[in-house]
């Protein structure tokens, strides 16, 4: 057999059936839009066999494509289906979906700008009454925090190279000893205390939303499992500058200028609070 | 990079299921009671997690091979480097005894659908296609192994059959193929033709694995849902295929609805039944409700584990 001359070209026909795959709207409004984009029609393209219409077929990788991702997200943000309730979360899913399609050759990267997504598309301040706007913003919060969690989740950790382990109080008070994050940890400051609010959720119950409040966290793995703590401000700049190896000294230092807490404050807290950082696999001793 | 031996040389590994993470308990606390597993190779790109932990626990006592949904070989988009770079780092790592993926395509423009969509079956696209095939073999240094997908359109422009296409693709590449005989019964219902005659006809010697599954009928079509009893029909052509082929590789696909580890073992060695001449009479499933083709189950439970 031989190809006909107009034969479309395969980028054509991948993008036609690609534009109708996840463009907006209904099937027909996705047939308008394709066709039209690509100088094609569907009833030339699709062979006509067992007289099963080409839109009948097409709809197979249309649903697919929507009901595919959407278990994606649904199985991505579990928390915030708790708190919004399926429909409403499907609705800002289904939104997502047609608005930034994936672009990841792995699922996991697929709901990865959802968070922004939702920060993005919030109504403006000035249009919404002032006590209503905790209403807008909880909801991008919870999805960043589950979000970072996944991430932490799959991160590279120490689990294969436990670290050298604090074994005297005297490995304490050494603020010569060169520490660094480990690699799977992640800061966020978010504008709801939502840790505990998870958490709750996660066990079955049905907690009142937290009210507004801004709050950093660190959330880590200890041997596969989950750590998230919440951070004061000192904390929070101790655990960034030991992004890369430095001192105890150092990051005192560092995490006193950036929040205003004297060193002589800091140096009294951490000797209560380092070991909580090593233990929840936030930071690593080096030497 | 040509091979003419029988499955490119690799190995006969028997009876296997899909690694998935719903069964990582019962897999490292038990017999694995089958021969090999197989990956999705995307649950463990990237991914530093407890699974691939697990991964490396498991295959160091079973065959792994490594089976992907995102190479996109039939795109025309340029091949993603960096996929490519992910894939030959998870393969150093778990070294798999062969790798492999699908003829389809799954985005162009940097968009990745996450579907298995179908390829116009043209001359043109088995140059494209070879020409792909042969630079992925030549990163990954060792042959790529494509699966047919289930399809449930062709295109008005297609002048070649698909069984002529891959075979075509296999002689020129050197790439092996996977014969998923669901996806033979699935297309060949959706589109009229007879699926025997595909297996018939069908380069056997380039077949390096089957694969095994079962679809649901959606009133006008079958659905590839990888989610049921592998029905009646099925066996017959994998049975078929075992003859013609001389005996290779089999694995049982099964990702969403995902049953407890020993029922799959039991579903998988049927088999064994199957090649005695003992078929199982199970009818295809009906569905009336939207059926998801390729689900997607094992990728969501892997990444939340």
């Amino acid at each position: 057999m031989t190809e006909l001359s107009q034969t479309p070209s395969l980028e054509d026909l991948q993008g036609w059936l690609q534009c109708v795959i996840n463009t907006r709207g209904d099937l027909r409004e996705k047939l308008c839009r394709a066709n039209h984009g690509y100088q094609l029609n569907h009833n030339d393209i699709i062979a006509d066999k067992r007289q099963i219409p080409a839109y009948k077929r097409l709809e197979i990788y249309t649903t697919g494509y929507v009901l595919r991702l959407l278990e994606c997200m649904r199985a991505d943000y579990p928390a915030l289906i708790s708190y919004w309730g399926e429909p409403m979360f499907d609705t800002f899913a289904r939104a997502f979906i047609v608005t930034l399609p994936p672009q990841s050759y792995t699922l996991f990267e697929m709901s990865q700008r959802f968070p922004k997504f939702l920060k993005d598309t919030k109504p403006p301040d000035e249009v919404v009454p002032a006590s209503q706007r905790a209403l807008l913003d909880l909801p991008a919060d919870i999805a960043e925090l589950e979000r970072t969690q996944l991430t932490v989740l799959r991160a590279k950790g120490l689990e294969k190279a436990p670290p050298a382990p604090i074994t005297s109080e005297f490995d304490l008070l050494n603020y010569a000893l060169q520490i660094k994050a480990a690699p799977c940890l992640e800061l966020l400051t978010l504008r709801f205390a939502v840790i505990g609010y998870l958490a709750e959720l996660a066990n079955g119950e049905t907690p009142e939303p937290p009210p507004p409040k801004t709050t950093s966290i660190a959330i880590s793995r200890v041997q596969y499992q989950l750590r998230a703590i919440e951070l004061t401000q000192w904390q929070y700049h101790f655990l960034t500058i030991s992004n890369d190896i430095t001192s105890v000294n150092n990051a005192v230092q560092y995490a006193s200028q950036h929040s205003e807490v004297s060193t002589s404050q800091i140096l009294a807290e951490l000797f209560i609070w380092l070991p909580i950082a090593f233990e929840a696999g936030f930071i690593r001793r080096i030497n | 990079m040509t091979n003419t031996s029988a499955r490119l040389g690799l190995p006969n590994l028997g009876l296997g299921l899909g690694l998935r993470s719903q069964h990582f308990p019962y897999l490292l606390q038990n017999d694995p009671m089958v021969d090999w597993f197989e990956i999705i190779s995307e649950n463990f790109m990237d991914n530093f997690g407890y699974a691939r932990d697990v991964l490396e626990r498991i295959a160091s006592r079973s065959p792994i091979v490594m089976h992907g949904v995102s190479l996109s070989i039939g795109s025309s988009d340029p091949l993603n480097q960096h996929y490519l770079n992910s894939l030959k780092e998870l393969a150093d790592f778990i070294n798999p005894v062969w790798i492999s993926d699908h003829l389809c395509w799954t985005g162009i423009n940097h968009t990745n659908t996450h579907d298995l969509l179908p390829m116009p079956l043209t001359q043109a696209s088995l140059e494209h296609a070879i020409g792909r095939v042969q630079q992925v073999q030549d990163f990954l240094q060792r042959p790529l192994v494509l699966e047919n997908p289930s399809t449930y359109l062709e295109f008005e422009s297609s002048t070649i059959t698909e069984w002529d296409f891959l075979s075509t693709l296999a002689d020129r590449s050197g790439c092996g193929l996977l014969l998923d005989v669901n996806n033979v019964y699935v297309s060949a219902t959706n589109h009229g033709y007879d699926p025997q005659q595909y297996i018939r006809e069908l380069a056997h010697h380039h077949v390096v694995q089957i694969h095994l599954a079962g679809p649901t009928d959606c009133g006008h079509m079958l659905i590839d849902t990888h989610d049921q009893p592998v029905p009646t029909p099925v066996w017959q052509l994998y049975k078929l295929a075992q003859e013609l082929t001389g005996g290779v590789s089999t694995l049982l696909e099964w990702d969403a609805n995902i049953p407890d580890f020993p029922d799959l073992v039991a579903e998988l060695h049927k088999a064994k039944a199957v090649l005695k001449g003992e078929l199982p009479q199970v009818a295809i499933t009906s569905s009336g409700e939207e059926a998801i083709s390729n689900p997607v189950d094992f990728h969501l439970a892997a990444i939340h584990d």
